[in-house]
């Protein structure tokens, strides 16, 4: 089990050494003269664990009747289980980022904007406004009355 | 092996790290991505208990493509355009509250 446990927790410093530069930058795509490399963001996180603990458990014969329990005292010694337990999990995301285009006249970088994101914070800078510009309203006609 | 520059050490590091050169034509292109990692480890050992644990997570961001070509050495950086707008709008919704907040207090003056 000991083993078990330094493998498991090797892997983890491993996970850090094997962090891979290419899952940011695509596969080069060529049409037409002009090649597009993909580039994304990349996060991933993970989690794992294992335990092993002995446990006396008896695996024995319950008695009813006096005969039984002599019967039981006479049998041959309990086992013991030992209880082993272990799970994990991770999860990926992936966002594009940009792409790098390379053409006969040169290679430029065209960042990609994520308008769903950007919709969201500017819904989120109106509501700001107007929630504050209403208050500062209020407190001057309200002093004012 | 990839050129790495350290800069955080401990459980976070933070590298820039310089990936596989991508041939396109008379182009090598090198791209360059910032690697976060962070791990943590632990091993707890007791009478007749064993038990181990680990967590961590990777982030890599990309930071810019080396262009080396004969015509010369040309460092290209990679902006995120998204956070640079969803800062300027957290800069403007500060630039809002402090000019309500002054205007408030001239009208009380």
């Amino acid at each position: 089990m000991e083993t078990e446990v330094q493998k498991l927790l090797d892997s983890i410093a491993d996970l850090r050494e094997k962090a891979s530069v290419n899952a940011a930058f695509g596969e080069p795509v060529t049409i037409e003269g002009r090649t597009v490399i993909p580039v994304a963001k990349v996060a991933y996180g993970f989690g794992m664990g294992v335990g092993h603990s002995r446990a006396d458990v008896e695996l024995g014969v319950e008695a009813d009747a006096e005969a039984d329990v002599e019967k039981a005292a006479s049998e041959e010694p309990v086992d013991k289980a030992d209880a082993v337990g272990g799970g994990g999990g991770g999860g990926v995301q992936t966002r594009p980022f940009a792409i790098v285009e390379v053409t006969s006249e040169g290679t430029r970088v065209e960042p990609i904007v994520d308008e769903q994101k950007l919709a969201l914070a500017g819904s989120l800078l109106i509501g700001w406004s107007v929630f504050w510009l209403a208050r500062t309203l209020v407190k001057i006609f309200g002093r004012q009355e | 092996m990839n050129k790495q520059r350290v800069e955080r050490q401990g459980p976070l590091v933070t590298k820039i790290v310089e990936g596989e050169p991508i041939r396109v034509g008379a182009r090598e292109l090198v791209p360059l991505v910032r690697v976060t990692t962070y791990a943590r480890r632990r091993a707890h050992v007791g009478s007749g208990r064993l038990s181990g644990q680990g967590w961590g997570f990777v982030h890599l961001r990309p930071v810019a493509i080396v262009e080396r070509s004969v015509a010369g050495k040309r460092r290209l950086p990679i902006r995120d355009k998204t956070a640079q707008m969803i800062s300027g709008f957290v800069l403007a919704a500060i630039i809002i509250l402090l000019l309500l907040a002054l205007a408030a207090r001239m009208v009380r003056k």
